[in-house]
């Protein structure tokens, strides 16, 4: 079984991630890979996005918005063509000046030793408490 | 490995949930278990507990709260003493009239042949929307 490389793999994402390097996140990905986080409109990075140019959309999103991002996973949990991780994704929201921190879990489907599909969960009511104007939140 | 009867323990602890038989379910359980359920106080059942005593009312809460329950898990994903598992929940809100169909991913940790940990993932904010009156929306 190849689950250790493909541990390796997603830490390397991890870590493309962290210094900026969205190019060598998507070079990872498949043609046709799904990119899903199931969330409301408010959060511009939720949605279902299909293939790597789609995928830009997701990463431009979180860089426009966010600020002070900080994504710690200490758990890996492999098997098969499968890899998920747990861990916390913290931010500041640029327009907002709100913080969130919020525990996240991450499934990663391989295909042919690339990602062919990525789940991705953390508390979406928070982050979309996060990106709702004040202004919004009294009305 | 005890992977495999850890995934098998996980399914039965879902099918026990499947026929409401919750004793089954908590006798799976560390005395210490610390159960976490990511979302907003609306959600009645979210928070974290520690102890089956506390984890029998997060079952409360869902039963006292909620009615056609589906759940359904299509992946199992195991690796030492982790177990993680990937499927949707659908349920209606009795008080609101509401329904909701969220993703979830469950996070089972095991010691000692027991659930020490879980943490309970899903789209906190459609769930959170599902608990949201009418009335409180307009005020």
């Amino acid at each position: 079984m190849n689950e250790q490389q493909n541990v390796e793999k997603i830490k390397a994402m991890y870590a493309a991630f962290a210094r900026g390097d969205v190019a060598s996140i998507l070079g990872a990905l498949t043609d046709d890979v799904e990119w899903i986080l199931e969330g409301p409109a408010i959060i511009p990075f939720a949605g279902t996005r299909r293939g790597p140019g789609e995928v830009t959309g997701f990463f431009q999103a979180l860089g426009t918005t966010q600020t002070n991002q900080k994504l710690t996973i200490d758990t890996y949990v492999a098997q098969g063509d499968v890899v998920a991780t747990m861990g916390r994704y913290a931010a500041t929201v640029t327009a907002t000046g709100r913080s969130f921190d919020a525990s996240v879990a991450h499934f990663f489907t391989f295909r042919e030793g690339k990602v062919s599909k990525f789940v991705d969960f953390g508390d979406t009511a928070l982050m979309a408490e996060t990106y709702q104007q004040a202004s919004a939140a009294a009305r | 490995m005890q992977e495999q009867q850890n995934v098998e323990k996980v399914k039965a602890m879902y099918a026990a949930f499947g026929r409401g038989d919750i004793p089954a379910v908590l006798a799976e359980l560390a005395a210490d278990v610390e159960w976490v359920v990511y979302g907003p106080p609306i959600i009645v059942y979210a928070g974290t507990r520690r102890g089956s005593a506390e984890v029998a009312g997060f079952f409360e809460a869902l039963a006292a709260t909620q009615e056609n329950h589906e759940l359904s898990i299509d992946s199992y994903v195991a690796q030492g003493d982790v177990v993680v598992t990937l499927g949707r929940h659908a349920a209606r809100v009795k008080a609101t009239g509401k329904s909701f169909d969220s993703p979830i991913a469950h996070v089972f940790r095991f010691r000692d042949g027991k659930v020490s940990k879980l943490d309970d993932f899903g789209d906190t904010s459609r769930i959170a929307a599902a608990y949201q009156q009418a009335a409180a929306l307009a005020g």
